[in-house]
């Protein structure tokens, strides 16, 4: 509701102005501060303006011909007795004739949301962080608008950003509003006055302005379209929820170990890329390096990482300690006298060779501590996903063959609780809004899109778009078009 | 059963929208649901988020990672231009809660909540014994509950 107007007295005087721009900027106009307006009201042949348009014929000899001829992309103002009353922005000259000396030119001109700026023109937000509110998101994508602090009047919608990763991208602004807005009961809305603000699709508020009977004109019931009996809203659950896979081999390893290094690691990934992460990871030897004929190792796996294992195979000691001591033995055997040991008939075996056999015997031993194992690291790999869910509302009481289903898939939920609210608050609001109510009541400036108007009888009227006739000699009437809230 | 398709048989669900990729949620271990002895076919059940379970959607071939999908997997689906689903890989989203209530249009009254969501999950040793009689269920028994009660048993 636009408060600083009062309701017209129905006799009261109508003086509409038109007004061109060719260089003033929004704000300008807000301010009141803008010294290029051109009057063209004395030019004026009819002038109709809604909430989200405005069309003027202007009649003229030859003076707006030329350089003087309002041109696509300047700002229109109009005024209603001498006060700001609505601005928009010239989009075309929509026709033209001349007759008989008598030019005639209809221009139309758009609020600033209803341009391809913001309608068609995809873009790119930064990346918000987890706990950015979405009002901060909401200013951002209108600053990029090239809206200014003082175009912006934006409420606070108590909702933050519940993702690490929240980019709104190849969206249109327009869209992007909408989704920032919507998951709090907002819609994005640019005023008479061209500033951005939010209006509640709430029905159960109090009303905004209240009609007597007295300054109501007419009244027509339509119905526009089969009601929503159902609103989903998807939204993702900013808990995430871990999944994991069968059991499976994630990698193989094969080790030889020896009397050559007492301990071996070897570090295991659960994927090629390193990154996948698995769980209840164990070992499963195919091979053992002690199939030969020494036990002479053992076999050990352990969890490094969420990513990594390790297989640790250790040799036991006394396969080193042989090969050093037989070695030593060998030199050693080489020290040792020719003495003789004599054993019945002449035969004679040098004690020097016993020791150097024992020796060898040792040194075999050692070579026979060798061995290749063959490991198989099994696990489960398991990601972090995300959930979508789905709260649903449903009209109670509506038969099968009149259901109809509206999907909205909204990430700025924060919790199940929101998510019920927005459903529930939707289907109100798209249920409801499939009957239409056109009605006509003296004019009122105060009224705009998103206010609910309740009529001298009780029934409230959610508006959705106002017409006014600002043609000189037309009634002080104005046209609402809305559904019952 | 002949040398063709097989895959022709195994999904004859009608899903309306237009969606050509969608995540879904495996609520059963891939299981071989048919063979004409030269190639094998593995299905799963998979809730969509719609409520209702998709069943027996074939895994995609050359995709051997998919076969070790387990209950409660993301996976993302693909719809095929005769409307048949099949599976194309793990996703990074899958359906989460499914809540409903009703609202009372004239006087916006809610209804109770109720917890539709579709749960597929190992079996307990306490469940073991309620759901068949200890001994009757395997181990590793899975269990799909919708609501949190208990649809069907897999095994």
């Amino acid at each position: 509701m636009l408060t600083s107007w009062a309701p017209l007295n129905p006799d009261a005087p109508k003086a509409a102005q038109v007004i061109r721009h060719p260089s003033a900027t929004f704000a300008q106009l807000i301010q009141g501060s803008s010294t290029d307006g051109v009057d063209l009201s004395q030019y004026v042949s009819a002038c109709r303006h809604t909430s989200r348009d405005a069309d003027v014929t202007f009649a003229y000899h030859n003076a707006l011909a030329g350089s003087a001829q309002p041109k696509p992309g300047e700002l229109l103002e109009l005024r209603l007795n001498g006060q700001f009353l609505w601005g928009g922005i010239i989009d075309s000259a929509t026709s033209y004739r001349l007759r008989s000396g008598e030019h005639s030119l209809t221009v139309k001109a758009y609020t600033r949301d209803n341009t391809p700026t913001w309608k068609e023109v995809k873009r790119v937000t930064d990346l918000y962080a987890t706990g950015t509110p979405v009002g901060v998101i909401a200013t951002d994508i209108a600053a990029a608008l090239g809206l200014g602090a003082t175009e912006i009047n934006l409420p606070f919608f108590g909702v933050y950003t519940v993702h690490s990763n929240m980019q709104l991208a190849n969206m249109a602004a327009q869209d992007m509003l909408d989704t920032v807005m919507l998951s709090s009961g907002y819609e994005p809305y640019v005023d008479a006055y061209g500033i951005l603000r939010a209006i509640s699709r709430d029905l159960g508020r109090a009303s905004d302005v209240i009609v007597s009977e007295d300054r109501v004109v007419s009244i027509d019931g339509s119905k526009a379209r089969s009601p929503i009996t159902s609103v989903r809203v998807l939204w993702l659950d900013p808990a995430l929820t871990l999944v994991a896979q069968q059991d499976q081999a994630l990698e193989q390893a094969t080790i030889t170990a020896g009397f050559f290094q007492l301990h071996q690691k070897q570090d295991v990934y659960f994927s090629e890329d390193r990154t996948q992460r698995a769980q209840n990871t164990y070992m499963v030897v195919k091979q053992s390096a002690n199939s030969g004929l020494l036990n002479f190792c053992s076999e050990h796996y352990s969890v490094i990482s969420a990513t990594q294992g390790r297989i640790e195979v250790d040799t036991s000691i006394f396969a080193p300690w042989l090969a050093t001591e037989g070695l030593a033995g060998l030199i050693a055997s080489s020290y040792i006298p020719d003495d003789v040991a004599a054993f019945g008939g002449g035969v004679t075996i040098p004690v020097g060779r016993l020791v150097e056999m024992v020796s060898n015997v040792a040194i075999l031993l050692v070579m026979m501590s060798l061995g290749t194992g063959m490991y198989e690291v099994r696990g489960q790999p398991y990601d972090y996903v995300h959930g979508r869910n789905t709260s649903e509302a449903t009209a109670a009481g509506v038969p099968d063959w009149l259901l109809q289903n509206d999907d909205i898939e909204n990430d700025f939920v924060m919790t199940e609780a929101q998510a019920q609210a927005f459903a529930a608050r939707e289907l109100i609001y798209r249920a409801r809004s499939a009957n239409t109510y056109k009605i006509t009541i003296v004019d009122d400036p105060r009224i705009e899109r998103g206010d609910i108007v309740e009529l001298y009888d009780g029934s409230r009227l959610y508006v959705l778009d106002y017409s006014r006739d600002l043609t000189y000699g037309a009634p002080a009437n104005l046209e609402i078009t809305g559904f019952r809230a | 059963m002949s040398t063709g398709n097989v895959l022709t048989y195994l999904t004859e669900s009608q899903i309306t929208n237009a969606e050509t990729e969608i995540d879904g949620k495996a609520l059963t271990r891939p299981a071989l649901l048919a063979t004409d002895g030269a190639v094998l076919a593995y299905v799963v059940d998979v809730d969509i988020g719609k409520n209702v379970i998709l069943r027996n959607v074939p895994i995609a071939r050359n995709n051997r990672s998919l076969v070790f999908t387990d209950a409660g997997s993301a996976i993302r689906l693909r719809r095929t231009d005769s409307g048949r689903y099949e599976i194309i890989g793990l996703s990074n989203e899958l359906p989460g809660t499914y809540t409903t209530f009703s609202v009372n249009l004239e006087d916006f009254t809610f209804g109770a909540v109720t917890d539709l969501t579709i749960v597929s999950r190992l079996l307990t040793y306490a469940e073991l014994v309620t759901f068949g009689g200890y001994g009757t269920i395997p181990y590793g028994a899975i269990g799909i509950f919708k609501g949190g009660a208990l649809l069907e048993i897999r095994s």
